[in-house]
């Protein structure tokens, strides 16, 4: 058997791993969904707004990381308007408008917000304004803190932002009641450093898998309020909220693989250990 | 489901199993998807650049300046000349003979940089993340608090031994530097874990889509209806 490990073809493993994801998909099966504290905690952070409440949403991710990040837009967005919450989504990512764009338009025509005469409930301008794009990390975080209407001039469709009911009595941060950021990249930093470091605002994020040890530090010192932890996150959020969505659906599948990656981590150092063993030669 | 997203999906079915045709070898239907790919990318990010960044921070303040026919001119905006001349020093770079002037608008941004990033980060990084670690020392806390708190002390000297190189790592020293190793290892542990996630639900999603939105609605269910 070993010896047949020691020279297995590559393939074989992707073979697989397509196998493991391919079978959970079409035959999909409950997990138990233990809530971390951290998800638990950026869960609390929104509960805790009031109705008219102010929240930031910003997204700084693109479509390469829509699979874990995309499921936490949605649920906190219904989160935030079962609450009356005023949502102010923006994108600090060149790629991330369509994404804002679609998890809105998903959440607001969800059947959860419909009137009778299948109309939304939720109102664009009203509830929620969607900005759109600007260039510049930092510079677009510190010329936010202290005038938002006039920095961002307009929302994505042109409207002055001003005169938008959604933005009333918003000025800077200190009329901003929470900011969450979705992150796959720098834009969390970003907020760490300046929205939460320099001018005190409450934040949450919720980054991709690859990030989450580099923020798991700011959760642990208090710097975050939350810690939303890749498509895990989601689903824990998702549970937590009791609408489940891609994020849930998705946790049988990463279970399984999971499960394989780790059997093969194993199998791969007893190959390379009995192999050095013996003496042989490894590269 | 309309035409053109039809189209769509089929389109992205036929980029998806190009690009994962490399898993089997190299070929060209993956080498199409990656250079088709790169090139859309760059056309959607100089699009972007034209629109953010060109037309709201170089074109319109100059206009403002001139004042079109309606608005008067504001000659105070022409203040605007010094950011855009900076930006195209850049462009020395392709004259041997005045490369050098690239350096004035590279000093401009590490000035500016390092100017706003240097406070925020020995705040955010430094400062915050050096009280925490030793703040639970001075509470009365629960044994599993104190547990975790004693291991992140030890964990972040013994860590920071380890990129201490102005002493030799012997002895005690170096007995430290290992442990600091060991807590690196588990640090890479955890990340390499959460990457495996990450590119995971990746994949899920472009299997999901697969079967979901092209092999199911557009090939399955068509059979199925044809011999139905």
């Amino acid at each position: 058997m070993w010896k047949v490990l020691d020279t297995l073809d590559r393939r074989w493993v992707f073979l697989l791993v397509a196998v493991a994801v391919v079978v959970p998909t079409l035959v999909p099966f409950e997990t138990p969904m233990p809530i971390s504290s951290a998800t638990q905690a950026a869960y609390d952070a929104v509960e805790g707004l009031d109705e008219g409440d102010f929240m930031i949403l910003s997204l700084g991710y693109g479509p390469s990381s829509l699979a874990e990040l995309q499921p936490q837009a949605n649920a906190i967005l219904r989160q935030c308007f079962r609450r009356g919450v005023r949502v102010f989504v923006m994108s600090l990512s060149a790629d991330a408008p369509p994404l804002g764009a679609r998890a809105l338009r998903e959440v607001v025509e969800s059947d959860e917000f419909q009137n009778a005469d299948g109309s939304s409930r939720i109102k664009a301008g009203v509830h929620f304004v969607d900005v759109g794009y600007r260039l510049g990390f930092e510079t677009v975080v510190l010329r936010m803190a202290t005038d938002i209407p006039g920095f961002f001039e307009t929302d994505a469709q042109g409207e002055p932002l001003a005169a938008l009911p959604v933005m009333q009595g918003v000025e800077g941060f200190d009329q901003v009641d929470l900011v969450i950021d979705l992150a796959a990249g720098d834009s969390a930093d970003v907020w760490i450093r300046y929205g939460n470091g320099r001018y005190g605002v409450d934040l949450v994020v919720g980054v991709t898998g690859v990030i989450v040890s580099q923020m798991a530090l700011y959760w642990d010192s208090g710097q975050l309020l939350g810690l939303i932890a890749g498509g895990v996150g989601a689903a824990e959020y998702e549970s937590l909220l009791g609408a489940p969505g891609a994020g849930m659906k998705r946790i049988g599948a990463l279970s399984v693989v999971h499960a394989l990656v780790i059997v093969l981590v194993v199998l791969g150092n007893l190959t390379y250990v009995r192999g050095r063993r013996e003496g042989g030669r490894r590269t | 489901m309309t035409f053109s997203s039809e189209i769509g999906i089929w389109i992205a079915a036929a980029l998806t199993l190009c690009l994962y045709s490399f898993l089997y070898r190299d070929n060209p239907f993956y080498k199409f998807a990656e250079h088709l790919f790169v090139g859309v990318a760059q056309g959607y990010i100089t699009a972007l650049t034209y629109f953010d960044a060109f037309l709201p921070f170089v074109w319109r303040p100059l206009m403002d300046a001139v004042g079109d026919g309606e608005a008067p001119a504001r000659p105070l905006e022409f203040v605007i000349v010094v950011p855009i001349a900076l930006g195209l020093l850049f462009f020395a770079r392709f004259s041997k003979g005045h490369a050098w002037l690239t350096r004035l608008p590279l000093a401009f941004i590490f000035g500016t940089v390092a100017g706003y990033n240097i406070p925020a980060i020995l705040n955010a990084d430094i400062f915050k993340q050096m009280n925490a670690t030793i703040t639970p020392f001075g509470e009365l806390v629960t044994f599993g608090v104190a547990l975790k708190a004693v291991l992140i002390l030890i964990g972040a000297l013994a860590g920071l031994t380890y990129f201490f190189f102005s002493v030799e790592h012997r002895g005690a020293v170096g007995s430290v530097s290992r442990l600091g190793i060991w807590f690196l290892m588990i640090g890479f542990g955890s990340a390499f874990g959460n990457t495996v996630m990450n590119r995971v639900m990746l994949l899920i999603q472009r299997v999901e889509f697969l079967m979901h939105d092209w092999a199911g609605p557009l090939i399955v269910q068509r059979v199925v209806g044809l011999f139905g």
